[in-house]
């Protein structure tokens, strides 16, 4: 926990600004794979490019696992089964 | 060791709170989940100066070196504030400090503290660097992740207690709790919102997964009758809040969510807060000041269940 140098492009803000990402080798390997896809679609004709799988466009972002929080847009609970047993704890505020 | 496979439960304080845990599961897992609690206490409490978030104060303006849990609280935070517009705020610390509440809150009942602070707000100008795991805080802001510190808490202990066998857990920390799997016994998890303003709950829910938080001006309260304040700052004015609402409880997909969101649609009040609960896919229940229940439109989903076992009719 000590100080550091000021953060490099990448880092995040608060506010609504998107992060800078850098791209892992891999994922540019699956665009590189991607647009050699699309030249051999557009060269070759559609007869033979059904066999070429396309990378989606979205699918060559690297992959973010760290702990970014939830993803999705809807924050939901799952409701439960109706129940006649005694609550089993409480939610009093904090 | 051996391993006892059964239903059991440990309650502790930690955080400044009541913490019950229930797990169906090997019972070495509840020393487990304290010893975990107590650790993120370390790390998270703005009353400990050696954890990182009073070295994040401390050392506001620079880069800080933080672990990847806390660094995941703060992107948490910041997250919970753009989802809000800014209602929940995680910078309100010089508030809550200038409304009084200086020390933890066990050394403050009974005490009508006139503490100063000149910090500000901007969570919008916090810089994560998540490849180095570390926060700049900006100068003379100051953070204070009390409530949704717990709501995470409780979603960590949850997986981690999961990963290692416990086929169903709850942990819930002063209100803000967590479930997921089979409760012991079976069926859903049943929980008890208590009525802030009048003995005994206001609701009973069931939940098959997911979180609870509620947000109450009755709590963490302090000062003399005539000049009562409460935790819940609203950012807009800098104060404690006055939305017309006693508490609100809200049901999430997870705990910092839940916790987030109370918080935010307690300071919208009854104009603001529904709408606001909607926009994201949660439910809740509002608390007027006079004791009135008001469930969000989808709230009934979670009181199904026989006579009784719903919502209580209040007379206001």
């Amino acid at each position: 926990m000590d100080p550091k140098p000021p953060p490099a492009p990448g880092t995040l803000r608060g506010g609504t600004r998107r992060p800078v990402r850098r791209r892992h080798p891999a994922a540019r390997s699956r665009v590189v794979a991607g647009v050699l896809s699309a030249v051999l679609f557009l060269g070759l004709g559609a007869g033979m490019a059904t066999n070429q799988a396309v990378t989606p466009a979205s699918s060559s972002t690297a992959s973010s696992q760290d702990d970014t929080g939830s993803s999705s847009s809807s924050w939901a609970a799952t409701p439960g089964s109706a129940s006649d047993q005694s609550p089993m704890t409480s939610s009093q505020g904090s | 060791m051996p391993t006892t496979t059964a239903a059991a439960e440990l309650r502790f304080r930690a955080m400044g709170c009541d913490v019950h845990v229930v797990v169906d599961g090997p019972r070495q897992l509840l020393q487990l989940a304290r010893d975990r609690v107590e650790e993120l206490e370390r790390r998270w409490s703005r009353f400990q100066p050696g954890s990182e978030i009073s070295r994040l104060n401390l050392l506001a303006g620079s880069p800080v070196q933080v672990s990847p849990v806390t660094l995941g609280l703060v992107r948490r935070a910041l997250q919970g504030a753009r989802a809000t517009g800014g209602r929940y705020d995680p910078t309100v610390l010089g508030d809550v400090l200038r409304a009084g509440y200086d020390r933890s809150f066990e050394q403050l009942a009974g005490h009508d503290p006139h503490a100063g602070s000149s910090l500000g707000r901007g969570w919008a100008e916090i810089v994560v660097d998540p490849a180095g795991s570390a926060i700049t805080l900006p100068a003379g802001v100051g953070l204070d992740p009390g409530g949704i510190g717990k709501g995470y808490a409780a979603d960590l202990l949850v997986a981690e207690l999961r990963a290692a066998g416990a086929a169903g857990v709850c942990v819930n920390l002063g209100g803000d709790l967590r479930v997921d799997g089979q409760p012991p016994g079976g069926g859903p998890w049943v929980v008890a919102i208590e009525h802030p303003l009048r003995p005994g709950p206001a609701a009973t829910v069931t939940i098959a997964r997911g979180a609870v938080a509620t947000s109450s001006r009755m709590r963490r309260a302090w000062g003399p009758a005539g000049n009562r304040r409460h935790h819940l700052i609203d950012p807009a004015t800098g104060r404690p809040a006055a939305s017309g609402l006693a508490a609100v409880t809200v049901l999430a997909a997870e705990g910092w969510q839940a916790e987030v969101l109370a918080k935010a649609a307690f300071l919208g009040g009854l104009g603001q807060g529904p709408a606001l609960l909607a926009a994201v896919g949660a439910d809740g229940l509002l608390v007027d000041d006079h004791g009135g229940l008001h469930p969000t439109s989808g709230f009934g989903r979670f009181t199904a269940g026989p006579p009784g076992n719903a919502l209580q009719e209040v007379a206001g």
